[in-house]
């Protein structure tokens, strides 16, 4: 009995001395935590918006409640299966093209040996990231056109076509045009975060390989690529949250009613509801809906990473 | 060194595709930055590729002339270096202290972290949030919301575990504590991620409008983006209607159309952060190795 | 090391003495206006004629895009001769999104002028609901010059609170009202190209056909590209199906059938017409798909033969061309319609205003503040005060010339026409007319290109006066479940009825189209529009 009282008291003294010696560690951590509980947890009574029939004057609690109604109305709505499936697959396509683009751009500039160009090719790369997507859109747009359109045009002119291809207005041919623009738009500003992994890496261990005969490529494979490997896990598993974010503003400026058919994504579709409205029960519930599936995506990616011996999220 | 002639074809290859691939990237905007010296009504024929046509900077006088561009400018660069400084600090800071085993909670802080990544509370929750806490119409609701985000906490993390774990052993051996560690060896190791997630909060702040469009009237107090907005607005010669007489041209050339504006904001915006990055990429080298650590 | 703590720290310093500066701005100008309520708190003391304290007004514009510069010549002519002090601020956001906002939060500025459409008005009424601002009817009764734009039982139907039956909102700018309207929508076509085929304008799908055939024939390529007979945007296309189906709705005359354009019977019609333009090469395969830039670019290269539009984009282009060429240009051209079939509206007079003023509570209760500022609306509403706080005090910047009509001096008009309305801004005029009130009979030289005053009668016989019956009947439940996904759904089947190789196969996917209406709701929705109707006019 006095050996438990006096295993207790050592227990509390030594968490106290615990605490007082990593004492910086919980004042790193603290302001954090209390920022996270103002700004995110506070408001996220909000997401019960989704189950209610709002009424801002009553407020979220006192609103009526109606369960899933709102997510019925959604899955219910015409273009159900359509919207998903275009949010869907240009989403996986993004990640399928988009993601090791960036990648593959950082090692091709960490070859380059000349410093100047080096610089020089880095800051252009990342300037289409600035310019916002409805003049992108207007740009491509023009670039695309059937009415004297440069690409039509090149391609004509080097024969490897006869008549100018209608690429916006060809549905199948949307997602591609999606996903490319995407790329170009973010793989210099992709760059810089593997950029910073790479250059962590010790130039000793490339003068190693060099000794041992290895070539440029197998040095990029051993050395290069394993050092940026946490840091793509990292991002890979951070981009599931947004499995069924297709990219809204892109999308909703690329489309046009020809190929609507393979361009209505889930937040086009939301917002376009919205408008007669200014009601926010549909698109909480939407977000909502997104919501689980990224968090479902997450944590099963996390989960296989983990399986696969890597640092997962948690 | 001797370099193999493979290495050289590489080489070679390597910078034709990025030169080509530099052109694409580049072209858009230099276009841009002509579309945006042409006169407006000339640049709506189309057909201005590289170089202005009629070349006028009236675009820019219509931007600069105006009086309230200086609040603009300032309150952009005011919450660009005070918000992402702060936040850089404050997230690695969280970041670091999370990356450690021997932090109690520290599932629990992280499941905390991962969920507010899914759910968000929604504009009203938000907007009476920010009524409550003072912040609508002032400058800190561009600092203070934007200080924290899970994402930049888990990618700083994520570094810092990467760090040898040696280093901070023999820095305790010596007596140091987190902060010195933090402070001394973390921190001069990371600047390569320092850089980069500052280059992030920064071009984060800089971009944005979506703040002061919500939260923001007093018309001294909107950042650099809204501004520009609001320029582009005003150009718009079919709003037609909007001021119940109907908005009406004479029949002088003009030279500035929304579009010319448009582009003239958009190389306004876009040429002061652009100069960030080259000059962040100094710290993009190797962090240097200080204490007794040896072989 | 020591650099990089250096540089940091010096960078921290910039990045606070900024936000000091900052701050103290601020409260500079925290100290230089005092709240509303503080100042006219100052209430008439005695019955001593002494000047009372200027009014202050705190007012917020939602949906405007301008506003004039803090300190600005009107504003002091204000204060001095009307003892008023207007400070004006704007949201750039969401009209509903802010209207909601500040509804949740409970706090309204002194007075909020909004833009007024079905959403936004239900909002303010909730604004009325909440006590948040006060209702108006017996000022619109003592000052009845307010409504001289308005009509009393529309205003009944669109902006009383349906609980109450009260006006919270003062409707304004009546630019729709019969006696002020001016036509800006209609087909414009290309003049020298007309004289060269040595035709008329078209005014039947007919000749429409024939016309543009001419084009194609016989006008060489422009600047080294072919020409395009006719291309739509968005707008043009919508508005030449009421070539068939007479309007967005149509209603018959005993109330009891109704069509959208969208499902209207004729409407296979326009796909055929479209169809035909398109086999035979006189529609551009773009018209589905360009974007804005993409469509001016084509008008202002002056490629373009025959379309449909607002005036502003095509004084643009005819800005550009007639530098070039006075006879190269665009002009209106007459409705196109179709014998037996009613005359298509591409405009409609009626009661609307665009926006709205409400008043606070807060600011209303305080002492004399509603009174004063309902006679400055007043004033504002008479002839000369809307002259004046539309143009400026009398010969300033406007005088009167030959006829005995304001003209703006000529580099006043120098500045205006910049277009970038920076004259505006820096004078305040235009500003605070917050009733945005015409005069009527006009006593300003009409403004506009020579091109928007041939529209005026060019485009007469497609302006028609809203029978006030169809909007202010309202919508319903239907209606919000169902019209977001009505009204783009005919944009994806013109996509493929009209590229159809054939007639018979355009023919085939109207009536396609036609019955996949019925199913995704169009049957409710007018079933309900006709009922409500119906309810209407029993009141």
């Amino acid at each position: 009995m006095e050996e438990k009282l006096e295993r207790k008291r050592l227990n509390q003294t030594s968490l106290r001395r615990e605490l007082w010696n990593n004492r910086y560690l919980y004042l790193f951590v603290v302001p954090g935590v209390i920022w996270f509980l103002i700004f995110c947890y506070q408001p996220m009574y909000g997401v019960l918006i989704a189950f209610k029939d709002y009424d801002i004057l009553q407020g979220v609690f006192a609103s009526e409640w109606v369960g899933l109604a709102n997510f019925k109305e959604f899955f219910n709505s015409p273009n159900f299966q359509v919207i998903l499936t275009n949010s869907i697959a240009i989403s996986l396509l993004k990640m399928l093209f988009g993601f090791p683009a960036p990648i593959i751009l950082a090692i091709l500039l960490n070859e380059v040996r000349n410093r100047v160009f080096k610089r020089v090719t880095q800051t252009i790369s990342y300037l289409p990231f600035f310019v916002s997507w409805v003049v992108v859109a207007g740009i491509w747009y023009e670039l695309f056109s059937t009415d004297g359109g440069v690409v039509n045009n090149l391609l004509v002119s080097l024969g490897l076509i006869k008549e100018p291809i209608f690429w916006f207005g060809n549905p199948d041919l949307f997602w591609g045009m999606v996903v490319a623009s995407d790329i170009w738009k973010g793989i210099g500003f992709g760059t810089i975060i593997y950029l910073a992994s790479i250059v962590s890496v010790n130039t000793d261990q490339y003068e190693s390989a060099v000794i041992d005969g290895a070539n440029r490529l197998r040095q990029i494979w051993h050395i290069t690529l394993p050092a940026i490997r946490p840091t793509i896990i990292l991002l890979f598993i951070l981009n599931m949250a947004g499995i069924l974010d297709a990219g809204f503003e892109q999308v909703y400026v690329f489309q046009n009613s020809m190929v609507l058919d393979k361009a209505e994504i889930i937040d086009t579709y939301v917002m376009k509801m919205g408008i007669f409205r200014a009601q926010y029960e549909l698109a909480t519930a939407v977000g909502v809906f997104k919501s689980i599936i990224g968090m479902m995506a997450l944590f099963a990616v996390n989960f296989l990473v983990k399986k696969l011996g890597e640092d997962g999220i948690f | 060194m001797i370099i193999s002639r493979g290495e050289k074809i590489f080489q070679g290859l390597n910078y034709l595709f990025l030169t080509v691939l530099s052109f694409l990237f580049i072209y858009p905007f230099w276009r841009i930055v002509a579309l945006s010296f042409n006169e407006g009504y000339d640049s709506s024929r189309g057909g201005i590729h590289f170089w202005p046509r009629a070349f006028t900077l009236d675009n820019y006088k219509t931007i600069f002339v105006r009086s309230d561009i200086l609040d603009a400018y300032t309150i952009t660069i005011g919450r660009t270096l005070i918000g992402s400084i702060l936040s850089i600090l404050l997230v690695s800071l969280l970041a670091y202290g999370l990356s450690k085993n021997r932090l109690r909670g520290r599932k629990a802080i992280n499941m905390m972290l991962i969920i507010t990544m899914f759910f968000s509370g929604g504009l009203i929750p938000t907007y009476l949030l920010f009524k409550s806490l003072g912040l609508l119409n002032s400058f800190w609701v561009y600092v203070v919301p934007l200080l924290y985000s899970a994402s930049s906490v888990f990618i700083f993390r994520s570094f810092f575990r990467a760090l040898p774990a040696e280093l901070e052993e023999s820095a305790m051996i010596d007596g140091a504590n987190d902060l010195t560690v933090y402070a001394k060896i973390a921190f001069p190791l990371s600047l390569p991620i320092f850089a980069t997630m500052g280059l992030f909060s920064a071009v984060g702040h800089w971009n944005d409008y979506m703040m002061a469009t919500l939260y923001v009237t007093k018309q001294d107090l909107i950042p650099m983006q809204s501004l520009l907005m609001k320029i582009l607005d005003l150009t718009r010669s079919n709003k037609g209607a909007s001021f119940g007489m109907v908005d009406l041209v004479s029949e002088t050339r003009k030279t500035v159309t929304p579009q010319s504006i448009k582009m003239a904001t958009l190389v306004v915006v876009v040429m002061p952060i652009m100069c960030v990055y080259p000059f962040l990429q100094k710290y993009f080298v190797k962090g240097v190795i200080i204490g007794s650590l040896k072989g | 090391m020591r650099k990089r703590w250096k540089a940091i720290s010096l960078v921290l310093v910039i990045g606070l003495m900024t936000t000091a500066l900052m701050a103290c701005s601020n409260n500079k100008e925290k100290a230089a206006s005092p709240s509303s309520s503080s100042s006219s708190s100052s209430a008439p003391e005695s019955s001593a004629p002494a000047k009372e304290d200027p009014l202050v007004v705190n007012m917020l514009l939602i949906g405007a895009t301008e506003i004039p510069q803090e300190n600005n010549p009107m504003r002091q002519w204000l204060l001095e001769n009307k003892n008023i002090d207007i400070r004006l601020t704007m949201s750039n956001g969401e009209v509903a999104d802010q209207m909601n906002m500040m509804l949740a939060g409970g706090d309204v500025p002194d007075v909020v002028r909004y833009v007024t459409n079905e959403v936004s008005n239900s909002i303010l009424n909730k604004w009325g609901d909440a006590g948040l601002i006060v209702p108006l009817d017996e000022w619109l009764e003592k000052y009845p010059n307010l409504l001289k734009f308005s009509d009393k039982s529309y205003n009944k139907s669109v902006y009383a609170n349906k609980k109450d039956g009260k006006m919270y909102v003062l409707p304004v700018n009546f630019a729709n009202h019969p006696d002020v309207i001016k036509k800006v929508v209609g087909f414009f076509v290309k003049e020298d190209w007309l004289k060269q085929v040595g035709m008329e304008a078209p005014t039947t799908p007919d000749e429409l056909f024939n016309v543009l055939m001419a084009f194609k024939e016989k006008i060489a390529d422009v600047d080294g590209k072919p020409i395009i007979p006719a291309t739509f945007d968005h707008l043009g296309r919508q508005s030449f199906m009421y070539t068939w189906t007479k309007n967005w709705y149509n209603l018959s005359e005993d109330h009891k059938e109704l069509y959208w354009w969208f499902n209207h019977p004729q409407i296979e019609e326009y796909m055929v017409f479209m169809n035909k333009l398109y086999n035979n090469g006189l529609l551009d395969r773009e018209f589905l798909t360009q974007q804005p830039d993409q469509y001016q670019a084509k008008l202002s290269s002056g490629r373009v033969g025959f379309t449909f539009n607002t005036h502003g984009p095509m004084d643009m282009a005819n800005g550009v061309l007639k530098a070039g060429d006075a006879n190269n240009r665009y002009v209106p051209s007459v409705p196109i319609r179709i014998e037996g079939l009613p005359m298509p509206i591409h405009g409609a007079a009626n009661y609307n205003g665009f926006e709205g003023i409400a008043i606070s509570k807060k600011f209303a209760e305080n002492g004399r503040n509603l009174e004063r500022l309902m006679e400055f609306l007043n004033w504002n509403a008479t002839d000369e005060g809307a002259l004046l706080l539309q143009n400026g005090v009398e010969g300033e910047y406007y005088v009167k010339n030959a006829e005995g009509l304001f003209e703006p001096k000529p580099e006043v008009k120098a500045e205006l026409d910049k277009g970038d309305k920076s004259f505006e801004m820096s004078t305040g005029i235009t500003a605070y007319n917050l009733l945005k009130f015409n005069v009527v009979p006009s006593v300003t030289v009409e403004p506009g290109t020579e091109e928007f005053k041939l529209a005026q009668s060019a485009w007469a016989e497609g302006l028609a006066v809203d029978d006030n019956l169809f909007n202010p009947a309202g919508t319903g439940p239907e209606w919000d479940k169902h019209w977001g996904n009505l009204w783009p759904e005919i944009d994806k089947w013109q996509a493929k009825a009209v590229f159809a190789k054939t007639e018979e196969e355009a023919r085939k996917i109207t009536k396609e189209m036609l019955e996949h209406f019925k199913k995704i709701g169009a049957p409710e929705v007018t079933e309900e529009k006709l009922r409500l109707i119906d309810e209407y006019l029993k009141k």
